[in-house]
């Protein structure tokens, strides 16, 4: 017991415990956390990618993702709890009437703390003892689910950012099944309809009404109360938090599709690396017609365009071995879809020798106007970096590859990926590039690139 | 050169060490000197961290939404349903009360409040970046490691050390980890302490929560909590509900649970409410009550404590006396370094002539006051810190009584503060060696006699007189607490040269009267009058520190004198009760006892003054006045109540009353048509009697549990009748809640002043019979727990300044109250003279501080003298021995030097009685005033100044005997020096 609370002090030796951090510390180390204190990466400005979810663990208490166990549609929309991790992943290519761009994201992350009492520990023997009887005190609160939103909207100039965090078991952060509904506070991913049924193409999730506001408004400046600017966090709080209706950005999108479900890897089993030690259950639907309205700051734009989903639930990549990836969901203007990524990856060797280098293993999955995926193997796709991007946001500067070639001979793919602006950068508890990416070369287009571990 | 300067170093040594006194001498003021600064800059540095951490705080439970009705409690499922609705900013916050100690021993125990906080909201970006100004330094360095463990990594943690924080262990094991925050003043509070219990409730057992907190100092906990995210609040055996069923967790571990459940011992704690990080407005508390069906209400809180600019006056008081202990230190050293030059010049000379360059001789000069330094600083800062270490419970009980403030034990760099007192010192010290060496070259020099221009007794006059009317004229311009001590420095340097210009002519003066039959003290006084001249920076010294006591003795003296008598007056009944009980049950007490008893409650509310008028104004001019003070923030008021009754009168202590009538202005005060209020608000508004206050916003204050709730009163229903024809604007603002703190709203005009020692905030005495008769709600949560008791009917003679009504006998009382009111009720019965011992106690402790730096001041200016005393010996040996082949004996000579300086000494002790009262004044009427707002009688006590003068005295003398006794009043011709 000592030993996890000494090493929780570390949290703070090297954070320098202000205000936020310890708060983050009481709110995520449920039953007590350690950490890694060697791999810490304080290399910004390389672009080496550096572990998306860091230090976090994967453990033999949650349930592993096994090949031969396939996704089924539209059971596996649900919530997975005994996973370590998982993800309903949004993103939108929009246009408003008058000819202005959007990128719009909006995310729901699930993380299990309560199953991670690590049982295949050999350091100490009855330190594991007493942590695994951490998990015996009853918890009459929440049931050791978090929840983590992320809501992004990119207009040509501005980037409104909001992250959510909640609790499960308390009732306002879940997955619902029936009718399908993704709660994060007010943020409401909900089907229209609510029978739910059979078959691989389920419409269990489409038709649905997206509706969230989010962001803090660009033009704010600190407001004076009584003359003089607040001083305290609660004061400003009190004058800048939202109040229902005050939000910077509300979202309303009608979500349908007009192509199926696509079950990524082997039957929705997805590798990451190319020994499978880091694999996910995973699938798409990149077929969604979204329309809707987007509310910026009080004017109201009548949006349309192209939307793409991912449902990925894993126990295997939350650890120091994933180091983050570069993954690219392009819509094509033929119609066909490509999910690429390169995955870097760290091995037992890797991480005891100092170099800096890591396995990387690239893939994709081509997705016909018709629905039929081919997946493309590392041999056949090469996914490279041409341009480098410095991006201030928070306090430190760092660079990410912002700008690709991604090239597939064997169907005629040679892609130039631009972003679609400078920065576009999730500055969220845990830090990533989230952006919209425009497609020239042998096809043109338009998609999502997210950077992690950057 | 460098030999040279090594051995002309040495040389120097040798001499010191000949004749060690001086060098000691030296380093005892520098060790003095920067005991008080290293003091004086620990206590600044604790009360400004105190300060500063105080007006930090991340979470305040300063709106809270809870039920209406009190027996009600949200649920889980309305957190839930009202974050759903958007209500993003609401936090859900669970509380109970646990005990802190040390080992488990019951002396002492701390209670606390375990504050479950639904940490999760606040992690969001939407927090984060607006709350703080600094927000996650290290954003990229997180991961979701937090989130999981990972035992792998325990065997090299363990050689990790402790932050600062400390590790409390539940009574009931310690199972599962916790991480919480407590405020740094909170853990400043707690020592050894690191068991936590459960309080232990009658009604429930205490709950199976077997953790082990461990608690990091954050300010964002609030003070006296410890802050746990509410998912650990609600583990083990507390739970919301009450039909909640334990669940096992783990399956393989079921029968471990099973075990640990049998031992469990379960509470229900409901959810104290949902804090509210932005305060809602009455639309939104209408669509929470819509959504939950049920009435809520929003408790706002004025958190802000104000602790003004009082600890800020204090420190600058500190500092007036370190700066007051330096320069008294610096006469010492100027007097030590002149004698140790003097008495060294022969050898001096002697090493000019074997050829050791004037520089050289400098130099090794000033490395020899280097090396004092650096021997005597570090003893200084021991001293400094050991004595700012002792003093800190005095202080901290001094802030926290007097300032509502905070003390902490400060932090500070050692090293810094080594450095800083160290070029301090050795700078110092330069320059006045550098006084002494230029003194000592200037004797060298020939230069003609100069005639001595004494200015003549007219001109002393006119200058003293043009220089005591510029002072009174800058007195005038004092407007702030700075400028007031800038104004008291002002006032100690003008009489203090005003000494120098009088002393010689006093004593030329008492030369006259001495008659000439005895030669011998004929010659001490004409001898002083020459003396005088050169004793000058004694002189100052002495009478800088003697004027500064004198004016610190009679202030504190006439503060104790104007509190003491205040308290006697204003406590009029012979027995205090303090109670938790509700007000209905008090009221009832009167009719059961035994003795009928006479009971006046002390009610109060709160209002927000925005400013006052004078009441006979045309509407034009009230427009305006009202339109100028809108512009300052509102100062909140506490609104009491006064009872009307005989007793209450004579109790009634007035500064001020309309046409000094107090008989009408009492019958207008019963009646309602006006209320008195304190001196603090008065000052603040500039409010004179007559004026009429503008009140808004009266509301029930926040009381200690977080049940009571807040009624807004319109300012239309509450503002005098004036202000609503005259300003119908006002009244638009009335809120839709109406108010009943009044049954008849007096009218807000002020119809006197009252001295109100020790109150930082405005007060208005309102007659009991204007608040709330009829509401029993209302009324308890105006009721302040405070009851004044007496025999019924109040022998009006009796009550004030007689015993008799003690053989009442207290405990009897206290055992009816008891039993009437129940036993679990917290009851406290003072008698009057109880109340003022204690009052008294706690003035007399306030003030232990000043005591002890008055006569350090004192001790420091005596050893000064003593020293410019050798400095003189040395001059007027020649005289002396004069004297002794004249005959004289040698113990008359020594009696006769004796005398001389005394009375040098009783001279400007005479003179500084003035300045000291006149200082005493200035400190009450202008830095009182500006400090703390308010003002009281000065009294002039001719004990205390005496005691003050006789203490100097005394001291002087008894270092006088030390060089006196040492003094041979013959020439030794050998060694003396042909210059």
């Amino acid at each position: 017991m000592t030993n996890q609370l000494r090493s929780t002090n570390t949290t703070f030796l090297r954070f320098k415990a202000n205000i936020f951090l310890v708060l983050v510390a009481v709110c995520f180390t449920l039953n007590a956390c350690t950490e890694n204190p060697k791999d810490e990466n304080e290399t910004l400005g390389t672009s080496t990618p550096n572990g998306f979810f860091g230090n976090m663990q994967s453990s033999d208490a949650f349930t592993p993702v096994k090949r031969g166990n396939t996704v089924e549609l539209p059971r596996d929309h649900m919530s997975h709890p005994d996973f370590q991790l998982e993800w309903w992943y949004l993103t939108f290519v929009l246009s408003a009437e008058d000819g202005q761009e959007f990128g719009l994201q909006y995310t729901l992350f699930r993380f299990n703390t309560e199953l991670d009492a690590p049982q295949s520990t050999k350091a100490n023997a009855e330190n594991s003892a007493e942590v695994n009887a951490n998990n015996h005190i009853a918890k009459n609160w929440s049931d050791g689910q978090q929840w983590m939103g992320h809501a992004s909207l990119h207009t040509a100039e501005q980037h409104y950012f909001e992250e959510r965090f909640a609790s499960g078991g308390v009732g306002n952060a879940y997955v619902n099944q029936q009718p399908f509904t993704t709660v994060i506070d007010d943020w409401v991913w909900k089907a229209a309809q609510a029978e739910v049924q059979t078959g691989p193409e389920s419409k269990a999730m489409f038709p649905s009404v997206l509706t969230f506001a989010f962001g803090q408004s660009s033009t704010h400046h600190p407001v004076k109360i009584n003359g003089k600017i607040p001083a305290t966090a609660a004061d400003s709080l009190s004058e800048l938090n939202d109040t229902p209706g005050l939000s910077a950005v509300k979202v309303s999108l009608n979500l349908d599709t007009y192509g199926p479900f696509i079950k990524q890897g082997d039957n929705g089993y997805s590798k990451k690396t190319q020994d499978e030690r880091l694999r996910s259950y995973y699938y798409s639907q990149p077929f969604i017609n979204a329309e809707g309205t987007l509310n910026i700051e009080g004017n109201s734009v009548k949006v349309a365009g192209k939307g793409w989903f991912d449902h990925e639930w894993t126990s295997h990549l939350a650890n120091s071995e994933a180091m983050g990836w570069d993954w690219f969901s392009l819509h094509l203007d033929d119609g066909s879809k490509l999910m690429a990524f390169r995955m870097h990856a760290m091995n037992e060797n890797m991480k005891n020798s100092t170099s800096k280098h890591s396995e990387i293993f690239t893939t994709a999955s081509y997705i016909a106007e018709n629905g039929a995926k081919e997946i493309i193997d590392q041999a056949n796709v090469s996914i490279t970096p041409t341009a480098y991007e410095t991006i201030n946001e928070g306090e430190s500067a760092r660079s990410a590859p912002t700008a690709w070639r991604i090239q597939i001979p064997e169907k005629d793919i040679d892609l130039s990926i631009r972003p679609f602006k400078e920065s576009q950068w999730n500055n969220s508890l845990f830090p990533y590039y989230e952006g919209r990416v425009e497609i020239k070369g042998s096809h043109s287009g338009s998609g999502f690139m997210e950077l992690t571990g950057y | 050169m460098l030999r040279t300067l090594l051995l002309t170093l040495s040389s120097l040594l040798a001499m010191a060490r000949h004749r060690p006194w001086e060098p000691l001498l030296i380093m005892a003021a520098i060790i003095l000197a920067n005991a008080g600064l290293v003091a004086v800059l620990l206590i600044n540095e604790g009360a400004t961290q105190g300060e500063l951490l105080q007006s930090k705080q991340g979470l305040t439970l300063g709106s809270i939404i809870t039920p209406a009705d009190s027996r009600t409690r949200f649920a889980q499922s309305d957190y839930a349903t009202l974050r759903k609705q958007g209500f993003t900013q609401l936090v859900v916050i669970a509380e109970r009360d646990i005990t802190l100690s040390c080992n488990g021993s019951e002396p002492t125990a701390t209670t606390l409040t375990l504050l479950g906080v639904d940490t999760q909201p606040l992690l969001g970006s939407a927090f984060r970046k607006r709350g703080f100004e600094a927000p996650a330094q290290n954003d990229s360095a997180l991961s979701l490691s937090y989130l999981s463990q990972n035992a792998k990594k325990f065997s090299e943690m363990e050689n990790q050390q402790t932050p600062a924080g400390r590790e409390l262990r539940s009574n009931s094991g310690g199972d599962f980890a916790v991480n919480g925050l407590i405020h740094p003043l909170t853990n400043a509070k707690l020592a050894c302490h690191d068991t936590l219990n459960e309080i232990d409730r009658k009604s429930a057992p205490s709950p199976y929560w077997p953790a082990t907190v461990s608690a990091y100092v954050s300010s964002f906990a609030p003070q006296n909590t410890i802050l746990i995210s509410i998912d650990e609040f609600y583990r083990g055996g507390v739970t919301i509900e009450n039909d909640e069923p334990v669940k096992p967790v783990i399956p393989d571990n079921a029968k471990r649970a099973q075990e640990k459940q049998a031992k469990q011992q379960k509470a229900y704690v409901p959810l104290s409410g949902f804090i509210a990080l932005s305060s809602l407005s009455h639309q939104h508390l209408t669509q929470i009550e819509t959504l939950l069906g049920i009435p809520v209400k929003q408790t706002t809180s004025n958190t802000d404590n104000d602790t003004g600019s009082l600890p800020d006056s204090f420190r600058l008081n500190l500092w007036a006396m370190s700066g007051l202990m330096g320069v008294v230190a610096l006469f010492i050293v100027l007097n030590a370094l002149n004698l140790m030059y003097r008495t060294r010049l022969p050898n001096i000379i002697r090493l000019r002539q074997l050829g050791i360059s004037q520089r050289i001789l400098s130099v090794a000069l000033f490395t020899e006051l280097l090396v004092y330094c650096v021997i005597s600083i570090p003893i200084g800062m021991f001293i400094g810190f050991q004595a700012a270490s002792w003093l800190s419970p005095v202080i901290n009980g001094t802030f926290t009584s007097l300032f509502n403030a905070v003390f902490v034990n400060p932090d500070v760099n050692l090293l810094f503060t080594f450095g800083f007192a160290l070029t301090t010192t050795f700078i110092s010290l330069v320059v006045f060696s550098l006084v002494s060496i230029i003194k000592l070259s200037n004797a060298l020099t020939v230069a003609p006699a100069k005639k001595e221009n004494a200015l003549g007794q007219f001109a002393v006059g006119l200058i003293s007189s043009c220089a005591l009317l510029l002072l009174f004229i800058a007195e005038k311009f004092v407007s702030s607490t700075a400028s007031a001590l800038f104004f008291v420095a002002l006032l100690l340097l003008t009489s203090c040269a005003l000494v120098l210009l009088w002393l010689p002519i006093l004593s030329k003066l008492l030369t006259r009267f001495v008659p000439k039959q005895w030669p011998v003290f004929h010659y001490v006084i004409a001898n002083m009058h020459l003396l005088s001249s050169k004793t000058r920076l004694a002189v100052c010294a002495f009478f800088i520190a003697l004027t500064a006591n004198i004016g610190m003795n009679t202030m504190t003296d006439s503060f104790r004198d104007a509190t003491k008598h205040w308290l006697t007056q204003r406590l009029y009944a012979p027995f205090y009760l303090y109670t938790d009980a509700p007000l209905r049950r008090i009221e009832s007490l009167s009719t059961k006892s035994l003795p009928t008893l006479a009971l006046t409650p002390l009610l109060k509310a709160e209002g927000a003054v925005i400013g006052s008028h004078a009441q006979e104004e045309t509407h034009k001019e009230i427009h305006r006045e009202t339109h100028e003070v809108s512009n300052s923030p509102p100062s909140y008021v506490s609104i009491s109540s006064y009872p009307v009754h005989q007793n209450g009168k004579k109790a009634l202590v007035l500064d001020d009353v309309i046409n000094n009538d107090l008989n009408t202005v009492w019958r207008e005060f019963t009646e309602g048509k006006g209320v008195f209020i304190n001196q603090q608000l008065a000052f603040a508004l500039n409010a004179k009697l007559g004026h009429t206050l503008d009140i808004e916003n009266i509301r029930l204050r926040k009381t200690t549990n977080s049940s009571s709730s807040a009624v807004n009163t319109s300012n239309e229903a509450y503002s005098s009748p004036q202000d609503k024809t005259t300003d119908p604007t006002q009244g638009s603002q009335s809120s839709s809640s109406n108010s009943n703190v009044f049954a008849a709203t007096p009218q807000w005009k002020v119809l006197g002043i009252y001295p109100d020692y020790g109150n930082l905030n405005g007060q208005i005495l309102v007659p009991l019979p204007s608040f709330n008769r009829n509401d029993v709600l209302i009324r308890d949560q105006l009721f302040s727990g405070v009851v004044a008791i007496y025999p019924e009917p109040p022998i009006e003679t009796n009550v004030i300044g007689d015993n008799k009504q003690s053989t009442f006998g207290k405990d009897i009382l206290e055992q009816q109250l008891k039993s009437q009111l129940g036993e679990h009720r917290e009851i406290a019965l003072y008698t009057r003279q109880a109340l003022l011992d204690t009052s008294m106690q706690t003035f007399d402790r306030t003030f232990v501080l000043t005591d002890g730096l008055n006569i350090t001041t004192l001790l420091v200016a005596g050893v000064a003298f003593a020293v410019s005393l050798t400095v003189l010996t040395i001059g007027s040996a020649a005289q002396l021995s004069v004297l002794r082949a004249l005959g004289v004996s040698q113990l008359k000579v020594k009696v006769s030097l004796f005398a001389q300086y005394l009375l040098l000494c009783f001279i400007s002790a005479l003179l500084a009685i003035p300045f000291g009262v006149y200082l005493a004044y200035v400190f009450i009427q202008q830095v009182n005033r500006h400090a703390f707002n308010w003002v009281y009688p000065l009294s002039i006590n001719a004990e205390v100044i005496l005691s003050s003068v006789g203490l100097s005295l005394l001291i002087v003398s008894l270092v006088l005997l030390l060089p006196l006794g040492k003094l041979k009043p013959k020439i030794d011709l050998r060694q003396e020096v042909q210059l």
